[in-house]
């Protein structure tokens, strides 16, 4: 526009006599690729004299009378705008491109919207799309994983209610979640699963401090920024409808070992560990296993679920005991092979000149993996929003969004998925005179059903008026809501009970305890506002400045309590009404947004004044600064406020002179930089406030004399009045360059984020009185880096294809820190350790002989009746004497830095070498499109029984785990089997003893690559389609996570890291699976 | 006009909302208390002052908080059911202490240090904020009296376990290393402080705050026990070149003779009363009791002593302690039967005995009525209730609901008559004030001031009457949480040598039954022979302090840390 002024006074000059005045010009607004009319399209003359826009057809007439205009110009929101020659033409039709990764793509930052070849923060924008269209997802984080270098999404299991861990650039504190700030429509939103992934226009994600700083002291670990879809004006009515119907099977999972072989095994680990004649549940391992041969001669496929005494299973007359000799398929008997998923999803969407609305609805059902009583989830979205021109001055939307969210669950009696694996398939899942027996199989069976619902909703009300023409200023009020309520009941377990010795019992073996009803409620309520102005002066001589000012502020209040009785009359009515026992305290997780407490009532409130100040020198040489004056009620009184600030600039290369020549190779070359600091205020992950002496109110253990407990505080927490935020400071130097015509895109940036004063508690002597006030005592700094390159081609009318490559990484190193011992305990940090580090033993094979072994010298690692003998780990000997040389003994030192004995750093736990690439392209009505994703490097020490054969004790053995040491089988996966192996007598390693202390062979490789999704799609087109009226018909078939490449070592999934978790033992991979999933579906528009 | 209309009101908005900012996170938590908002009012100060109360165990319940009594079984008088060994290695870590929880160590002996320095930095905390409180000078200063209460409490408690600590009279800030990190300070300094917040208590107590709550008589109670603790410390401790052991004989006199002046206070006509009543608030002989009432507290001590649970039973030490009815010990006495029979150890004896342990029968392994085992044999059933309403007691854990005395006139009689004898200022009225009447209580003849006779059993070291009036105290003061620490500072700890002291481990004379241990004169071994409980001189006088509190301290300080001995 900048340049029209004295463009079109040239062109004046020249074409004045060629064309005739009066000249009304007609035209039509096409997309190129899908040769659909576009509405809304706005056409203008040179130095916007004139305009015009394209009706729903796409049609538009403009009068060229007097402008003496040589072309036109036709744009269109996400289209290349195009110059139009006027000729002696009076009907023009103009097809206009996508501009999808081009540089004239709009892109949402914080309070506005920048071109993409103006940024000059690491800003990344995500694909809508292609990453949300066609797949069975119903959480937008889900469908986010992997697709922007620098954003990684991870889950710890494949639940259908598991959380994300979402970071930007990795770690970012020891302390708190390191979670970026993520915003939709402006409102912070930690949980994405309460908007629809149908209604997302845009996703920006904000990865340097120069483009988060302006969102203040929650936005120091990054922002996502997301927009939902509004309608746009002057838009022939749509309405859409998609849906997808999948079908989803766990990736990987453990399979049952023959007990036939098992039991011997079982046995003989038994017998090593001193145990005379073992047993389990007092049947006899090897009388069992010889009930488990006799059946398989005899009975094997004879009886059906009911299990027939004498054959299936009998008492034995000697004791009196319960045997079980059927041999089951566990995972048959559990678990669906399939579970289904469904959504639908309906929009309705168009726009006349003064008001455009936005509506949709949307359904989705996932189904969980367990035969009885599976779990599932059901969401209901409703989002509706209408813009209008009230006057020429003032424009003003309202926005709602109310989501509802059903989880039916079985009621825990246990955890299923840890005793799902704890026990062999000889363990009875069938019944008897139809009533189970004592295990897991009874307790899913009997459950009632529990629910947690959710109803989130939000209106937003918004204005924008032009104050001046060059002045704007943005208005908009949010209300949040958020309801949980969660209904979970127990009752009675009425099952045979063969885990005592005597007679076999039909009885109740659920506990007191699980005889009751709760039920836990929270609300929690956020307001937001967010008000600024936009100043946009008019450009001098090539100088053009934007500026914004304006605040911020948000409150949020939270309550949650339960009510919880013992006594259900009926069970099948489980209401507190209907339970009339004593009141318990409610269960321990009650489902509570992040951040709050599990019960009471919190407040939160922040507020800031921000400013950004844009400047560029004839697009070339880009300025952008940014201030936030930030405060939150997080934080002591006299410490609520402070400044953050930030600054980049850029410099485009390509807009030189002198780089004219290399225009067509390059079109577009970028270098930019920014740095700046923010606050961080997440410090502590269960929401509690390190800040303030708090002191916590407790019940005595005194009666006082009104004869009721005398109800105390205690004494307050120690603050170090020295104690601050932490400080979060980032320098990025990027690259965006453009090749080929734009066809080709690339986007490299370096950083390194510097976390100074990371809270750290200190250590004193019990003396001081309390635990030890925190300090802002420790840095780390991370580096890192990300690439993105894209490629765009359109070979004709028909053929498109395109590509884009990620790939990112990230290191972080402690630069100081207080740990004087340097001890290198799993919970302490020193300076110069790699966050994520573990630390092991080298695995030197297994020892030959006993002789072997004692010679060895790592008896000083044994824990109870174990000794290292034939078979067992022989671990290296790599230190411990002077200089760190060999000293002919096996230990771990004092696990410390300078005496760390036999140890050394083995592995890390933090995803290095993240990327992810898309091929695809269309035929004619044929799609297609392929999404991998994967992670270079990644370690993992795995507890418990599912990855470490006989961890615990000796409950079972999986088929993997039956390749262990014998003298004739020396190169076996596992060493000789030895039950219970928890706990080491190298203290402060991750857990692990005996033959499994932390160590290289038994480190988990969770490395991948994952094909995570494959979309074919077929559109229709059909004068048939276009007479109903419908203007797109696409069936699609989708996969999910169809191919994997990994080598974990154990049959788990390479993402899972998850597991039951008791006593600060994780039973790595006893959780939910993760699914390949097939899916398909259909996109209707009319 | 247009533009002013259009706009004025948006630019004032503007503003407001802009100064409105600051106040608009002025918000705290509402479900979050702070420092020093929380400093009111009195009440503040009182709630505030709760859990100070669980310092005092009382009965217990047996799993979490073993109590003052009966629980606390490293002495000579009960035999716990398994065997129990003085400590032998130094503790590493300290994961069972847990700040402001009142938890005892295996051994019975409460493990204080830790959860000691909570209460005495909460109650300096309290000395610091009680003057930002609106409240009367006289308020103040009894507030102020609660907290030096505690404190002395709780440095008595830690001096008893590890003999000098570090003395804080101010709470600590992170920044005051020298402060933190600063050396024990001597066992004299610390008594010394204790004595004194112990007298400004005294003074500024008041008479009455609630029922049943810290007053002057109560701090008189502690101050009695503590200087008569102290001055026996310092005369028999001689290792440690004490002063002033007369000064504290002669204030715990003094604080005793207080309170037996105190008509609101009598001795009540029956024993048992201040151990098994539902309710000692009427009994005039309590200072100071830990109420027990359904639903709100409970202990479980009745369920303890009434479940297949084996008892810690009282040793034959404890019971032929004993004095029989003439004032004579079982060696002297003629009355004294013998003990072949249950029926022969309890004819003519001390009628403290009848109400300590179950005279009718004896419980071990092989001989057992209502489920009931005893490691002696002997029954220990002084905290029960009446039999009657026995059958229907509630058992288990945290069942009972019967009052624990924590302060009671007896222990104040024993203190006086102590402290006097030491002093050697005794004369035959304050017996006749004070042991006689408890003697009068039990059934047993006058002790004079020559006691007329020699217990063939007697230390060598005492005098007839100390040994006398030590007796008292222990059949008086039975299973009552005392024994312990009175042989530590009398300085005896050979006493609860199994070596030295067989008697400690043997229960009851039976019959062999072939499942019961006896030893070759036919009395319950409670353990194996070889099990043999070890006093070593000086190690076991005091605990060791967990080395990894050591190490937190620089490394030239920490070799004076520890105890001698460990």
């Amino acid at each position: 526009m900048r340049n029209y002024k004295a463009a079109s006074l040239l062109v004046l000059l020249c074409w004045l006599g060629s064309h005739a005045f009066g000249q009304v010009i007609k035209g039509e607004v096409l997309d190129k690729l899908t040769q659909t009319p576009i509405a809304g399209a706005s056409i203008t003359l040179p130095g916007g004299q004139k305009g015009a826009s394209s009706d729903l057809s796409g049609k538009f007439t403009l009068d060229v009378t007097g402008s003496g205009a040589t072309s036109f110009r036709v744009s269109s929101v996400g289209y290349l705008p195009k110059s139009v020659p006027l000729t002696d033409a009076t009907f023009y039709q103009v097809a206009l491109e996508v501009t999808d990764k081009a540089l004239d793509q709009v892109v949402v930052v914080g309070y506005g919207t920048q071109k993409k070849a103006d940024l000059t923060g690491a800003v990344a924008t995500v694909d809508v799309t292609k990453t949300f269209g066609s797949k069975p997802i119903n959480d937008p984080t889900k469908a986010l994983q992997g697709i922007v270098p620098g954003l990684t999404i991870q889950y710890g299991n494949g639940g259908l209610t598991a959380a994300a861990d979402i970071k930007i650039r990795g770690i970012g504190s020891i302390n708190g979640s390191s979670r970026p700030l993520i915003l939709v429509d402006n409102v912070q939103t930690d949980d994405l699963s309460v908007i629809n992934p149908q209604d997302i226009e845009s996703i920006s994600v904000l990865k340097d401090a120069a483009s988060a700083s302006i969102y203040g002291a929650r936005a120091a670990f990054g922002v996502v920024l997301i927009k939902t879809k509004t309608g746009r004006k002057n838009q022939k009515s749509v309405i859409a409808y998609n849906d997808n119907f999948s079908w989803n099977t766990p990736t990987v999972m453990p399979d049952f070992a023959d007990p036939e072989f098992e039991l011997q095994a079982l046995n003989d680990a038994a017998v090593r560990s001193g145990t005379s004649s073992p047993e389990t549940f007092g049947m006899n391992m090897l009388k069992l296993k010889a009930g488990v041969i006799n059946w398989k001669q005899n009975y094997k496929g004879k009886n059906g679920h009911e299990m027939v005494k004498g054959e299936d299973w009998n008492i034995d007359p000697s004791d009196g005991r319960t045997y079980f000799y059927k041999v089951w398929d566990p995972k048959k008997a559990m678990l669906n092979k399939y579970t289904f998923s469904q959504q639908h999803n309906l929009s309705i969407s168009g726009g006349s000149d003064k008001i455009s609305y936005y509506l949709s609805g949307g359904y989705s059902y996932d189904g969980g993996i367990f035969k009885m009583n599976a779990d599932d989830v059901k969401k209901y979205n409703i989002s509706a929003s209408v813009n209008a021109n009230v006057t020429s001055w003032l424009d003003v939307n309202v926005k709602t969004l109310f989501r509802n969210f059903q989880y039916d669950y079985p009621y825990q009696y246990q955890d299923y998925w840890y005793y799902f694996w704890r026990w062999g398939s000889y363990f009875p899942y069938g019944t008897y005179q139809g009533k189970y027996f004592r295990v897991n199989s009874a307790y899913l069976d009997a459950a009632g059903k529990s629910n947690l619902s959710d109803n989130y909703s939000r209106i937003d009300l918004g204005a924008t008026v032009k104050i001046l023409k060059n002045l704007n200023f943005r208005a908009d009020y949010t209300i949040g809501r958020d309801n949980l309520l969660r209904h979970e009941s127990g009752g009675p377990v009425t099952a045979w009970d063969f885990w005592t010795a005597g007679t076999l019992t039909l009885t109740n073996i659920a506990t007191a305890g699980q005889d009751f009803t709760t039920y836990t409620t929270g609300r929690a309520l956020v307001n937001t506002f967010n008000g600024y102005f936009t100043w946009q002066p008019n450009i001098v001589q090539d100088h053009h400045i934007k500026l914004i000012a304006g605040i911020n502020s948000e409150s949020d209040e939270n309550i949650n309590f339960f009510a919880s009785r013992q006594g259900l009359l009926d069970p099948g009515q489980p209401e507190l009404g209907l339970t009339p026992g004593t009141q318990t305290d409610g269960p321990s997780t009650s489902g509570v947004p992040p951040g709050w407490s599990t019960k009471g009532h919190g407040k939160k409130a922040f507020a800031g004044y921000f400013g950004r100040l844009n400047y560029d020198y004839k697009d070339k040489y880009l300025l952008e600064v940014n201030g936030r004056y930030d405060g939150s009620n997080y934080f002591p009184q006299a410490d609520r406020w402070a400044f953050f600030g930030s600054a980049s600039a850029g410099y485009r290369i390509s807009e030189e002179t002198f780089m004219q020549r290399l225009k067509p190779a390059l079109s577009d070359l970028k270098v930019r930089a920014s740095y700046g600091e923010l606050g961080n205020q997440d410090v502590n992950s269960d929401g509690s406030n390190v800040y303030l002496p708090i002191m916590n109110g407790i019940p005595s253990a005194w009666v006082n004399s009104t004869g009721t407990i005398a109800q105390s505080v205690s004494q307050p927490g120690a603050i170090a009045p020295s104690l601050k935020w932490e400080r979060v400071g980032t320098l990025d130097f990027g690259v965006d360059a453009r090749f080929l015509n734009n066809h080709i895109g690339l986007s490299f940036d370096w950083y390194q984020r510097d976390t100074k004063g990371m809270i750290q508690n200190t250590s004193v002597p019990f003396t001081f009185g309390t635990s030890g006030p925190s300090i802002n005592a420790g840095n780390f700094r991370s580096r890192g880096y990300e690439l993105s390159i894209d490629a765009n081609y359109t070979i004709g009318k028909d053929i498109q294809l395109y590509g884009s490559l990620g790939f990112s990484d990230a290191k972080t190193v402690f630069t100081k820190w207080s740990n004087p011992s340097l001890s290198l305990a799993t919970d302490q940090n020193y300076v110069g350790k790699t966050y994520g580090e573990i630390w092991g033993f080298v695995t030197d094979g297994y020892f030959a002989t006993d002789a072997e072994a004692a010679a060895a010298n790592q008896t000083g690692l044994k824990s109870g009746n174990f000794v290292f003998g034939a078979g067992d780990v022989r671990y290296k000997d790599i230190g411990g004497g002077p200089d760190g040389k060999p000293d002919g003994k096996i230990t771990g030192g004092s696990v410390t830095l300078t005496d760390h004995g036999d140890l050394k750093k083995i592995g890390n736990n933090q995803p290095r070498y993240l990327y992810n690439m898309r091929l695809g392209g269309s035929w004619k009505g044929w799609d297609l499109d392929v999404f991998i994703q994967g992670v270079g490097k990644r370690d993992w020490w795995g507890t418990g029984q599912t990855v470490l054969p006989l961890w615990q004790s000796i409950d079972i053995l999986y088929a993997n785990q039956m390749d262990f040491w014998t003298p004739e089988h020396t190169n076996a996966k596992y060493p000789r089997p030895y039950p219970g192996n928890g706990t080491g007598t190298v203290a402060g390693l991750y857990k692990g003893g005996n033959n499994f202390y932390p160590q290289t062979k038994y480190l988990l490789n969770m490395a991948y690559c994952r094909v995570k999704n494959i979309t074919l799609g077929y559109a229709l087109t059909n004068k048939m389609l276009t007479k109903a009226g419908i203007t797109k018909l696409r069936f699609y078939l989708s996969g999910q996570n169809l191919a994997t490449i990994s080598h974990v070592g154990v049959p788990i999934d390479p993402e899972i890291t998850d597991g039951f978790t008791s006593s600060g033992v994780s039973f790595t991979g006893r959780t939910y699976p993760f699914d390949r999933s097939y899916s398909l579906g259909l996109q209707l528009t009319f | 006009m247009q533009f002013i209309k259009r706009y004025l009101p948006l630019a004032l908005l503007m503003i407001c909302l802009g100064s409105a900012c600051k106040k608009y996170i002025d918000v705290t938590n509402p479900d979050t208390l702070t420092d020093p908002a929380f400093w009111k009012s009195e009440n503040s100060v009182r709630t505030y002052s709760w859990e100070f109360y669980n310092s005092f165990p009382g009965f217990g319940n047996g799993s979490s908080i073993n109590g003052d009594f009966y629980f606390p079984s490293l002495t000579d008088d009960q035999a716990p059911a398994s065997f129990t060994q003085f400590p032998q290695t130094t503790p590493t870590t300290s994961t069972d202490w847990t700040i402001n929880t009142t938890t005892v160590s295996s051994t019975g002996v409460p493990t204080y240090y830790m959860v000691s320095f909570g209460y005495i930095r909460k109650a300096n905390i309290m000395l610091e904020r009680v003057d930002i409180v609106p409240m009367a000078d006289e308020a103040k200063n009894h507030w102020k009296g609660v907290a030096c209460f505690f404190r002395a409490f709780q440095y008595f408690q830690m001096v008893k376990e590890y003999g000098g600590v570090p003395w804080f009279g101010h709470s600590l800030a992170i920044s005051d290393s020298t402060q933190i990190y600063k050396p024990r300070d001597s066992h004299q300094l610390v008594m010394d402080s204790v004595l004194a917040d112990l007298n400004f208590a005294v003074a500024n107590l008041r008479q009455v705050d609630q029922t049943n709550t810290i007053n002057k008589d109560v701090a008189l109670a502690l101050k009695a026990r503590v200087c008569l603790y102290e001055g026996t410390y310092r005369k028999y401790h001689t290792e440690l070149n004490l002063p002033d052991a007369n000064n504290y004989l002669t204030q715990a006199k003094d604080a005793a003779a207080t309170l037996m002046g105190n008509t609101a206070y009598a001795l009540d006509k029956s024993y048992q009363t201040a151990y098994n009543s539902e309710d000692l608030k009427p009994d005039k002989e309590i200072i100071l009791y830990k109420r027990y009432e359904a639903t709100f507290l409970q202990h479980s001590l009745i369920s303890y002593l009434y479940s297949s649970t084996p008892m810690a039973g009282p040793s034959k030490s404890a019971v032929e302690s004993y004095l029989c009815k003439d004032g004579l010990p079982i060696g002297l006495s003629p009355l004294y039967q013998g003990d072949a029979t249950l029926s022969n150890v309890m004819a003519n004896r001390d009628a403290r005995l009848y109400i300590t342990i179950d005279s009718t029968y004896l419980y071990y392994t092989g001989h057992v009525k209502n489920s009931l085992t005893s490691s002696t044999g002997y029954r220990p059933i002084k905290f029960l209730p009446d039999t009657s309403r026995l059958k229907t007691y509630p058992s288990g854990i945290n069942a009972n609901t019967s009052d624990a005395p924590l302060f009671w006139l007896a222990e104040v009689y024993l203190n006086y008559a102590e402290a006097a004898a030491e002093l050697g200022q005794i004369t035959q009225t304050d017996l006749d004030n004070t042991i006689n009447k408890l003697r009068d209580r039990a059934g047993v003849a006058h002790l004079t001031l020559d006691p007329g006779f020699t217990d063939p059993k007697k230390d060598a070291d005492v005098s007839s009457l100390i040994w006398e009036i030590r007796r008292e105290r222990r059949t008086e003061l039975m299973m009552d949480g005392f024994r312990f620490q009175d042989i530590m500072r009398w300085k005896k700890g050979d006493y609860m040598d199994s070596n030295k002291n067989p008697d400690s481990f043997l229960g009851a004379k039976v019959p062999a039954n072939g499942t019961v241990k006896l030893n070759a004169n036919g009395y319950i071994t409670p353990y194996a022979a070889a099990s043999q409980r070890v006093f070593v001189d000086p190690k076991n006088y005091l605990s060791a302090i967990p080395t990894s509190q050591i190490l937190l301290y620089p490394a030239a300080m920490q070799a004076a840390m520890q105890n001698p001995g460990w």
